[in-house]
């Protein structure tokens, strides 16, 4: 493996363990209806998650950011987020 | 000859991605700043060749930054491409008529970042 290769990895094992702790927070802000914070968790998530290897992740919560920026209603904001932590929940249980 | 580039991003993973790829180019140096905020000083002591600039952070968003720079006489020249996972024909024109150089979509490859960098240089 090169150098950079091998970096690219630490950063992925990385992503996956925030993604871990992520996935908690979300569940607690929708519940919360807190939007600001679903906004950081989903904004860290859509920029990063394809970086790493995880498109559908980058996607669905890049959905949820523009919901949030939308000012969509609060069902629509827990489906998304739902949509988003199963996601999470799978991919990372996947790799 | 060295090109400095100064990578603009809130995402801190990103961030190290992004020097890292950048600097599979043997000839770019390059730095890194959280913020539009933290960018602004950067840019006007380091005086890079390029600026990557993330459309969307907190505080200070990319076109509020682009401003900025475009504002302070030592950084008004300086070119900056835009980063930004919006990359629709109209949000890209949007951008460039801003005085923008280009814009790169988010997500990049890691490891053709550099290249297509390049292609946004001088000669």
């Amino acid at each position: 493996m090169t150098g950079f290769e091998d970096k690219m990895a630490q950063l992925r094992e990385r992503f996956l363990a925030r993604a871990e702790s992520d996935r908690a927070k979300l569940v607690a802000a929708a519940t919360l209806d807190d939007r600001a914070e679903l906004r950081r968790l989903a904004h860290g998530l859509s920029g990063s998650a394809a970086v790493f290897g995880f498109p559908d992740i980058g996607l669905d919560a890049q959905a949820l950011e523009e919901a949030v920026d939308s000012d969509a209603d609060e069902g629509e904001l827990r489906r998304l987020c739902a949509l988003l932590t199963d996601r999470l929940a799978r991919e990372t249980q996947r790799t | 000859m060295t090109t400095r580039i100064l990578y603009v991003d809130d995402e801190p993973d990103i961030r190290e991605v992004a020097a890292m790829s950048l600097e599979l180019d043997p000839e770019f140096e390059v730095r890194t700043a959280a913020s539009g905020v933290e960018a602004l000083p950067l840019a006007s002591e380091w005086k890079p060749d390029l600026i990557l600039l993330d459309v969307m952070m907190p505080v200070m968003d990319g076109p509020t930054t682009f401003a900025r720079l475009r504002e302070q006489p030592d950084t008004a020249a300086i070119p900056v491409v835009f980063i930004t996972a919006r990359t629709q024909a109209q949000e890209v024109e949007g951008f460039k008529s801003l005085g923008a150089k280009g814009v790169i979509g988010k997500p990049f490859d890691p490891m053709s970042l550099a290249s297509t960098v390049r292609g946004y240089l001088p000669g």
